[in-house]
């Protein structure tokens, strides 16, 4: 066994990476536009934007709001659609010398499933992550992610419509996380990312309302970190499947974190508008913890802190 | 990336900081900008963008005003320390045509300006430049704009120096009466672009507008800073910050 180079390989219910840290989605983009800023070949991989069936121009400016150790965004998921996106932001990606997932969102079943039958088989496409934090215009615009019922019948659905791996992104702003996982798990989720934006607000005193035209927005950045890694905590403890531990992740250090908590891999957010070099530098960081620590690979870390 | 400060001049509400950047030097070109990353107490959580206003061979130089947290921990940084900045950003002016250039600036939307000037002198263009400001204070960067063979015509709105009025009032005099192929090109709070775009249009001239926006990357991969241009949003710091004035829908940016 070679001790001075760990191991940092890991395979997430069918997705293998070189390592265990990728770029989340909606914070790169479709990847080229970090050319020159992200070197893609010292990352495991990178999330696109949601993609919905069509394209989407998302909400009303303002969209972003700064907040101290963190940002609320309300973008709306904008994106180019489905189809331009395999016409011509996928054939870009592919040439990114890490591993790429699509992220799918929708506002119906329907929507879903007709983006993630479009999107199988693609070349160059490793494996797909279901946004559930969307609204259901069939349920007075429930979020998909919020009943567990409902995010069961959906991933099962999809679940038989494609072979790619299935990655499910859960939403925190729910009282049972542990349910909405246990439903992923069982209706054929391949593994779980651990979360998503928490809902937030902030408010413009000059002009007396709130800063974003949407009134509301996510939050993320370092301010959501003990939140998520709580959540990834007890995610951890109910599933058998790998977890993605996401939400406020900047340096090694916290990548650690998460990484004993149980998560198999991370994915870095905001942290890239900050530092483009963050997800390079947790794994150059991670790498030498692990030699540091004796442990000959990340496999020895996932889960090493549970009580 | 680390870039040293080598030359620091603070003035009232604004500061020069020259910055010692090789790769952006060479790459950059006048209306681009960069993100600097502000530490210090209290300093804010996004990146703050700041048009590049000159460069030399190895250096660039940013004029910066203070008005919160981020820019005054950074007009107050001094020759020696480190800053961290990623650039050129954006896209800049197109320096499209061959012909004169009528440029104008408002308060710290000269900074562009300087560096263009600059440029489209070294390509032997005839150069007028207009700044406005609300008093003497506020027009920015004169003598080095004149330095570049530019004329440079001033207005200030308390009568301080220059013409009394508004900076689009000397435009509208100056601009009759031109040979075709002069361009405009503008740079400064929106209302100001907003009127020099309406004027434009009205003596049907090219004109190019450097606007601005709230940014939370900078980099073109969060969505957050789009503006309505031709019908579709685009992004201010990715399809920009430079825009086609006929283009922009000024209700919606
Ligand atoms: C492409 C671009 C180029 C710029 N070039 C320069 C430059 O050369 N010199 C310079 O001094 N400034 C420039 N700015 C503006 C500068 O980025 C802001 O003044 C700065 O971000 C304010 O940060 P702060 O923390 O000091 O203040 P904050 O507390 O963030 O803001 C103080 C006030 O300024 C407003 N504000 C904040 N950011 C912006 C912005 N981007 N545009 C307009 N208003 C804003 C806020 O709404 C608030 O009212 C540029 C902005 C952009 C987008
Ligand atoms: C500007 C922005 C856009 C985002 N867009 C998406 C999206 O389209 N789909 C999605 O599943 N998550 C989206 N997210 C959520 C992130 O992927 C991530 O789950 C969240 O930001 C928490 O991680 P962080 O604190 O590291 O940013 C977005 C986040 C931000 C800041
Ligand atoms: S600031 Fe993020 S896309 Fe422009």
């Amino acid at each position: 066994m070679n001790r001075t180079r760990p191991a940092l390989n890991v395979n997430l219910g069918g997705v293998k990476l070189r390592n265990p840290v990728l770029l989340a989605s909606g914070t790169c983009g479709y990847g080229t536009e970090l050319l020159g800023q992200v070197r893609f070949q010292s990352i495991g991989g990178l999330v696109s934007k949601s993609i919905t069936l069509q394209p989407k121009p998302g909400n009303p400016m303002p969209r972003v709001a700064e907040c101290s150790s963190g940002m609320l965004n309300a973008i709306g998921l904008e994106n180019v659609g489905v189809r331009t996106f395999c016409g011509e932001k996928l054939p870009e990606m592919r040439k990114l010398p890490c591993a790429i997932l699509a992220n799918v969102a929708g506002s119906t079943p329907e929507e879903y499933i007709e983006v993630v039958e479009y999107l199988d088989g693609r070349r160059g496409l490793a494996g797909l992550e279901l946004n559930l934090s969307c609204p259901n215009v069939r349920r007075g615009g429930m979020e998909f992610g919020r009943e567990p019922g409902l995010l069961g019948s959906l991933v099962a659905a999809i679940r038989r419509r494609t072979r790619l791996p299935l990655w499910v992104k859960l939403t925190p702003n729910v009282t049972d996380i542990i349910a909405l996982a246990r439903a992923a798990e069982d209706a054929g989720a391949d593994a779980l990312t651990v979360m998503n934006t928490l809902l937030g607000m902030r408010m413009d005193i000059q002009q007396r309302c709130p800063i974003l035209a949407n009134l509301t927005g996510g939050l993320s950045g370092p301010a959501i970190k003990p939140v998520a890694l709580r959540m990834v905590y007890q995610v951890a403890g109910a599933v058998s499947i790998p977890v993605i531990g996401v939400g406020g992740i900047e340096t090694a250090e916290d990548a650690i974190e998460f990484i004993l908590a149980g998560a198999s891999a991370v994915q870095i957010g905001t942290a890239t508008f900050r530092n483009p070099g963050s997800a390079e530098q947790a794994v150059q960081g991670l790498a030498a913890y692990l030699r540091q620590s004796g442990m000959t690979g990340v496999n020895e870390l996932i889960g090493a802190g549970r009580k | 990336m680390q870039a040293g400060i080598i030359k620091a001049r603070r003035f009232g509400p604004y500061a020069r900081l020259v910055l010692k950047a090789p790769q952006i030097a060479q790459r950059a070109r006048p209306g681009q900008f960069v993100e600097i990353l502000i530490s210090g107490k209290a300093a804010p959580f996004w990146r703050r963008p700041f048009s590049i206003c000159r460069v030399e061979k190895t250096t660039l130089e940013l004029l910066i005003k203070v008005v919160g947290p981020g820019s005054n921990l950074l007009a107050n940084m001094r020759s020696g320390e480190f800053v961290d900045i990623i650039g050129p950003l954006g896209r800049g002016f197109t320096l499209r045509g061959r012909g004169g250039m009528l440029l104008v600036g408002g308060g710290f939307g000269a900074a562009p300006l300087l560096f263009l000037a600059e440029r489209l002198r070294a390509c032997g263009r005839q150069v007028e430049v207009l700044i406005g400001g609300h008093s003497r204070e506020d027009l920015l960067l004169r003598s080095s704009i004149k330095l570049t063979g530019a004329s440079v015509a001033c207005a200030t709105e308390d009568g301080s120096y220059g013409k009394q009025g508004k900076v689009t009032d000397l435009l509208i005099e100056r601009l009759p009466g031109r040979k075709p192929g002069w361009t405009l090109a503008a740079s400064g709070p929106r209302p100001m672009l907003a009127a020099v775009a309406g004027i434009a249009a009205r003596h049907e001239i090219h004109a190019e507008v450097c606007l601005e926006k709230v940014m939370a990357c900078g980099m073109g991969i969060c969505q957050g800073c789009v503006i309505k241009v031709g019908g579709a949003y685009q992004r201010v710091c990715k399809e920009g910050p430079v825009f086609s004035a006929q283009a922009v829908d000024w209700n919606n940016v």
